[in-house]
């Protein structure tokens, strides 16, 4: 709840304590949220403690009861101590990268607020909490994707990534009803307990709202707009704990929903889908944010191959590297004042930013050692179960190298044309530090303590799909094939087609709703037909001079009637 | 012909109706090189393109007004085939990344500044 208590009251007192103190106050908030969940952390993680918070009684029905608090079980907590680890560096990044942005209060609190609703979700033991947290961390997002609304391309951004996870919403609304018809209950718990065959059909309606909340294949596209949204936002929401959300909670409910050969079928998809629009994206975020969506893609494949483990283990590493990716990112992008397009960088100082950009490179590439080096592999390898899963995820590793060594290549190596450009601050130079510190010790220590002898066949395998990548990178950046290039660069017709096959159908029946419904009967029954009635009335009584009379003295007859009955 | 198909309007200046035979090939010859720009991020292989689409212009450069148009019309087809997925754009001009992000608010006696109605132009 601190982070929740730092926003608010961040948000009450804005105007006093100004954007410096309310930046100032939502950090501490962080800060000490970390250090109780790090606590926590050790209970739970090192000394094997399993504990559950009960808060208050919510609703009862029955012998069901529906109550608020936490369950901390291992993966529950490490993954809320890497929603608050990030949070807090991405907090303390923001008060720097925005210090001369407007309206600081609102955006510091805001973030605070959805890093709260992010732990409500992460930590809930039942369905309703956990969508509680689900709605929060969507407005959150809206309000702070939107943050330049005087732009109309951002307010389009943000209203179409509300629109688009309103569908994933009804999904998940439709598995929690269907979950309590089902099992009789909403906590997990029991659901786990009297379980005899996965529901399927539930599985189905909460696959929606994965394929939503993290971007995948077909529901990708308010992702990339998304990037409207500054950079801090995009490093906390867009690539550790908004977009993960999905994948999160189908983990919680592994062994109660069915329907994993869909989730094998969409994450293998997006992998390959996604991953190919980073190829030709030229803003760097969004080329950040297309490799998001492809890892997203690991991470639903391990779950359908009932990895799971593995796709927490993914989920963690993937999101301190990629946070640190883009924080690096914004550093660069804010040096270069507001330049975002990599045909522009090269050359330049910012020394930090560039080996954020590096190391966060090799993690998503899942270079040995690096971060993200051992949960991909883990997935890579539990993935050749499915023949599909192999492929899409070797094809992956590929298609993953070539556009981060195209990124390191434009970014790093190239000798841009000479500007004016700024240092990094001193606040962001340490955020991105600090990351890059924490992501490597993660990513050498789950290395050590959990390796395995793997059969040497998969890991070579990988290995050369890798250096294919990375040769493509150096040495055929420049793809000029016109028809699949325009086919990418429109993100595969995506847009199109929905516009054309369900945005404009859905707007015509809204349409005739409005005008046929709305406009004629409602109408007529309603407001202005009543008011036409009564004034046809009041012409007919005006016109009958003792009429009106009758009625008073009727009306007065049915009052003293009523009130001699009762 | 370039309303049939989309395009930033960073990219659509070559398009634009009732232009002389003037406009229209410095315009096609800037955006050319933009284009080739686009594709092509490093400037000393830049120059290289560059160079040939010089030479092209340059061959016709005495034409007669029909060969001249003919040439300025399939230029214009020639340059919607070869556009790019995501042509570049400044940050802050229109279409850009930065473009309208933080817009001042106007003043509050915004009415003084403005002419009387009756010559205002609506």
């Amino acid at each position: 709840m601190m982070p929740i208590i730092g926003g608010v009251i961040g948000l009450v007192m804005g105007r006093k304590i100004g954007g410096e103190g309310s930046s100032r106050l939502n950090i501490r908030s962080m800060r000490w949220s970390v250090v109780m969940i790090s606590m926590e952390l050790y209970e739970v993680v090192i000394n094997g403690v399993k504990k559950e918070v009960r808060m208050w009684e919510w609703m009862r029905e029955g012998v069901e009861r529906v109550e608020c608090g936490v369950i901390e079980e291992r993966e529950v907590v490490e993954m809320m101590w890497m929603v608050v680890v990030v949070g807090s560096i991405v907090e303390e990044y923001s008060r720097w990268y925005m210090k001369e942005e407007g309206e600081r209060v609102r955006f510091m609190s805001i973030v605070s607020i959805f890093i709260g609703s992010m732990l409500i979700l992460v930590g809930s033991e039942n369905m309703l909490q956990m969508y509680i947290g689900w709605e929060g961390i969507g407005v959150c997002s809206y309000i702070l994707i939107s943050y330049w609304s005087s732009r109309s391309e951002t307010s389009k951004a943000g209203m179409k990534a509300m629109v688009i996870n309103r569908i994933g919403d009804m999904g998940i609304m439709l598995g929690i009803g269907k979950g309590y018809v089902s099992y009789g209950s909403v906590s997990y718990g029991v659901m786990k307990s009297v379980v005899i065959e996965e529901d399927r059909i539930m599985g189905i309606m909460i696959i929606m709202g994965v394929m939503t909340k993290s971007s995948q294949m077909g529901m990708q596209t308010w992702l990339s707009d998304a990037m409207e949204g500054p950079t801090p936002v995009s490093a906390l929401i867009h690539a550790a704990t908004l977009v993960t959300a999905g994948v999160y909670v189908v983990i919680r409910m592994e062994g109660i929903i069915g329907g994993k050969e869909i989730m094998i079928g969409i994450g293998g998809g997006s992998i390959v889908y996604i991953g190919m629009l980073g190829v030709y994206a030229q803003d760097i975020k969004k080329i950040i944010a297309y490799s998001t969506g492809s890892q997203l893609g690991y991470m639903v494949l391990s779950v359908g191959v009932e990895s799971s483990n593995n796709s927490i283990s993914h989920v963690i590493n993937h999101g301190m590297v990629k946070g640190m990716l883009f924080m690096s990112a914004g550093g660069i992008i804010h040096s270069r004042k507001e330049e975002q397009d990599i045909r522009k960088m090269g050359g330049g100082v910012m020394r930090v930013s560039k080996m954020g950009v590096i190391i966060g490179s090799m993690g998503i590439m899942g270079i040995e050692y690096s971060s993200g080096y051992e949960s991909k592999e883990e997935i890579i390898r539990e993935s050749s179960m499915s023949r599909y899963g192999e492929i899409s995820s070797e094809l992956g590793v590929c298609i993953t190298s070539y556009y981060s060594i195209r990124m390191i290549k434009r970014v790093i190596v190239s000798e841009g044309k000479k500007r004016r450009e700024e240092e990094e601050e001193e606040g962001m130079k340490r955020s991105i530090m600090w990351m890059s510190i924490i992501g490597v010790i993660i990513g050498y220590m789950k290395r050590e303590w959990e390796r395995e002898e793997w059969e040497e066949e998969i890991g070579k395998k990988e290995k050369e799909m890798m250096m294919i990548g990375v040769v493509l990178g150096i040495y055929k950046e420049k793809i000029k094939g016109r028809r699949i290039g325009r086919w990418i660069g429109k993100k595969w017709y995506n847009e199109v087609w929905q516009n054309r096959w369900i945005g404009r159908r859905v707007e015509e029946m809204c349409r005739e709703i409005v005008e046929g419904i709305d406009r004629k009967i409602l109408e007529e029954c309603g407001g202005k037909g009543s008011r036409e009635m009564m004034e046809v009335m009041e012409r007919v009584v005006r016109r009958r001079g003792n009429v009106s009379k009758y009625g008073i003295g009727m009306v007065i007859g049915i009052i003293m009637w009523g009130w001699s009955c009762g | 012909m370039g309303n049939q198909v989309s395009m930033p309007a960073a990219r659509a200046a070559p398009f634009a109706p009732n232009l002389t035979h003037k406009q229209r090939v410095t315009r096609l010859y800037r955006h050319a090189l933009r284009t080739a720009r686009d594709w092509e991020p490093d400037f000393d292989l830049f120059v290289k393109d560059a160079e040939k689409i010089q030479a092209r212009f340059k061959k016709n450069k005495n034409l007669t007004i029909q060969e001249g148009q003919r040439l300025v019309e399939a230029g214009l087809r020639e340059l919607i085939s070869n556009r790019h997925p995501e042509p570049y754009i400044p940050p802050f001009a229109p279409g850009g990344t930065a473009y309208q992000r933080n817009v001042p608010c106007p003043p509050e006696d915004v009415n003084d500044l403005l002419p009387p109605p009756e010559r205002r132009i609506r």
